[in-house]
């Protein structure tokens, strides 16, 4: 009898431990200042025990279209949230043509959002339609890796919403991964301007990122730079702070990164974690004459009225300094368009047709804030 | 500390026999675990509207815009007749303190345009407390354009007699592209659309003037020609053909 009640009170105890263990095992999500749809709250695997975590709020505007704000990354139930975000969005959409003119801005006209529905967002590639602009896709995103006979293959959580710029859509894409990924992409789309639809243009997406890793400030940033001097066999990196706002071009021989701290964030190792900033252009990326234009990379200090990319020479002059604060990324990409065939034709004296979407974007990646990838057993 | 609910007091107080009491007391703990848990995540706002970064709703745009419009410094720069509103949109503002317990307060920005003057105001309103914090002037270049612009540029256009021929009889049945788009357009639709436009030419008219290029739509299809250039500063319409043409 005594036995068996010792027995019982283990066993209770045991469960109680186990409850106790259950309820404060996960990191309590953060308070957030959103809401409803325009709340996010996403974890990874979207199946079995949970892994990874984003809780992020979403806005749509006209002009700017989609933006993204107080993203939190959790990379494991246990863990602290991450802060990485505070604001992230298209500035400008510069659209210089071959000729010298046109050269339109595309975000400074409040251009309205395209209707999205289930045909472009449909529930089979896990779409959702918030407010008939915005789609979120949760799908697999290909694979995370491989070794030999095993393998495992990741997931997203996608939110895209698309401009209509009079005859042009542009499709604005953020990506939040199940590793800590954030990317951000546009895709031109639509009809080639009615007047001269043949003509060779560019279309320049310039992102700004304002980034709060770990909090707003105590934040710096370095360029990720690799050094292979020819001839020879060897090769180094660096990361050279900005010490003050800059704009600086990307080498692609040079892997050209920004690389975003916090001086408090390191990770179980003690390693120094960073954001990568990384460009993910597709051909090229252009010069115009607009100095805007002149520079991929630009890191200036956090102005809420420093929104507008092509002011961005004024923002930075005279330059204020940028390590150890609050600090904004900005990034340009290029999507080269050489009208073909398949855009289109002409019929009556009406443009006929429609590009088919071509991307450029980037990658936000982080460095050292796993100790290890969650995702290899 | 943590204070457990009601209920569950009541429910512990009811375990009579040691083994359920025991019971109770693993079901207390788990709970008074859970509870510890709470406070970062529990807060609760009745009206998630109050939420600072939820979008602005109409009544949130009206209020913004009136107190934007009622503000001296902002009457000082446009004036008070046919101002035009621009935009009113959120602003994800940061608090000036870092700490885990700061957070941000609503806020919106409306910018006012004088087509007059050319002249344009951004009022920071903070919306807990109703007041006007910042108000900066602004150029006409960096106002942005919205379907006020684009329908005076239209009537400019459609008082251009070159305008008139290439649109044909089909001129006035156009209309202004809406900023709430709702579905697919017809076949039938004729609407008219604008891009914004600068050119890096100082000599050219559109280097400092808010110039506008007029898109003309049928449907999906777009109206093929010149190129339509509506210059609001000067009130001109200039009709461009491109060398390939």
């Amino acid at each position: 009898m005594k036995v068996a009640f010792i027995r019982q009170l283990l066993f209770l105890l045991l469960v109680e431990m186990v409850l106790s263990g259950l309820a404060s095992a996960q990191t309590p999500p953060p308070w957030m200042p959103c809401s409803g749809a325009n709340l996010v709250d996403r974890s990874f695997p979207t199946a079995g025990p949970e892994v990874t975590h984003w809780r992020l709020c979403w806005e749509t505007v006209p002009g700017n279209g989609l933006l993204i704000h107080w993203a939190y990354f959790r990379k494991s139930p246990t863990a602290n949230w991450l802060f990485l975000l505070w604001d992230a969005r298209l500035s400008e959409i510069f659209v210089p043509y071959h000729s010298g003119s046109p050269r339109y801005y595309d975000v400074e006209y409040m251009f309205p959002l395209t209707p999205v529905g289930p045909q472009d967002c449909p529930a089979a590639v896990g779409g959702t339609v918030f407010g008939g602009n915005v789609c979120k896709e949760v799908h697999d995103r290909g694979l995370m890796w491989k070794q030999d006979g095993s393998g495992r293959r990741g997931e997203e959580l996608v939110l895209w919403s698309a401009l209509a710029a009079a005859w042009y859509n542009y499709v604005i894409e953020w990506a939040f991964r199940d590793d800590g990924v954030f990317m951000g992409r546009v895709g031109a789309t639509s009809s080639n301007a009615p007047g001269f639809p043949w003509e060779t243009h560019m279309h320049n997406p310039m992102w700004r990122l304002d980034v709060d890793l770990n909090g707003w400030p105590n934040d710096s940033v370095a360029l990720g730079t690799h050094i292979e001097p020819l001839p020879g066999p060897s090769a180094t990196d660096t990361e050279p702070l900005f010490s003050v706002e800059a704009g600086l071009p990307w080498d692609p021989h040079a892997f050209n990164s920004l690389n975003v701290t916090d001086k408090f964030l390191k990770n179980g190792k003690g390693d120094q974690t960073a954001y990568q900033l990384i460009p993910l252009p597709t051909g090229g990326l252009s010069r115009h004459q607009e100095a805007f234009t002149q520079q991929d990379f630009w890191v200036t200090h956090y102005n809420w009225t420093e929104m507008s990319a092509k002011d961005l020479l004024s923002y930075t002059t005279p330059p204020e300094p940028v390590a150890d604060t609050d600090v904004v990324l900005w990034y340009k990409g290029s999507i080269h368009h050489h009208p073909r065939d398949e855009d289109g034709e002409m019929e009556n004296n009406y443009w006929h047709g429609v590009a088919l979407v071509m991307w450029t974007g980037f990658m936000f990646k982080p460095h050292n804030l796993f100790d290890r990838t969650p995702f290899y057993p | 500390m943590t204070f457990l609910p009601c209920s569950v007091f009541h429910a512990c107080r009811a375990a009579s026999t040691l083994s359920s009491l025991i019971l109770g007391l693993a079901v207390c703990g788990f709970v008074a675990s859970s509870a510890q848990s709470a406070p970062n995540q529990a807060q609760r706002y009745p009206e998630e509207k109050a939420l600072p970064l939820n979008p602005l709703d109409k009544e949130d745009k009206a209020v913004a815009e009136r107190l934007a419009r009622s503000d001296r410094r902002v009457r000082e720069l446009v004036g008070e007749a046919n101002v035009r509103l621009v935009l009113v949109q959120l602003v994800a503002l940061k608090p000036e303190s870092a700490s885990e317990s700061a957070r941000p307060v609503r806020h919106a920005e409306v910018v006012l345009f004088q087509p007059q003057g050319e002249v344009g105001a951004r009022a920071l309103v903070n919306l807990a407390s109703s007041a006007v914090e910042q108000v900066a002037r602004m150029d006409g270049s960096q106002v942005p354009m919205t379907t006020d612009d684009l329908a005076e540029a239209f009537q400019l256009a459609l008082r251009d007699e070159e305008v008139l021929k290439i649109l044909g009889p089909a001129a006035k049945s156009y209309q202004v592209q809406s900023m709430l788009l709702t579905g697919v357009a017809t076949p039938a639709e004729n609407s008219v659309t604008g891009l914004r436009i600068r050119s890096s030419d100082e000599h050219d008219p559109c280097f400092k003037h808010r110039c506008l290029q007029l898109a003309f739509r049928r449907g999906r299809d777009f109206l093929s020609g010149p190129m339509i250039i509506a210059d609001l500063t000067a009130k001109r319409v200039y009709v461009e053909r491109k060398k390939q043409q």
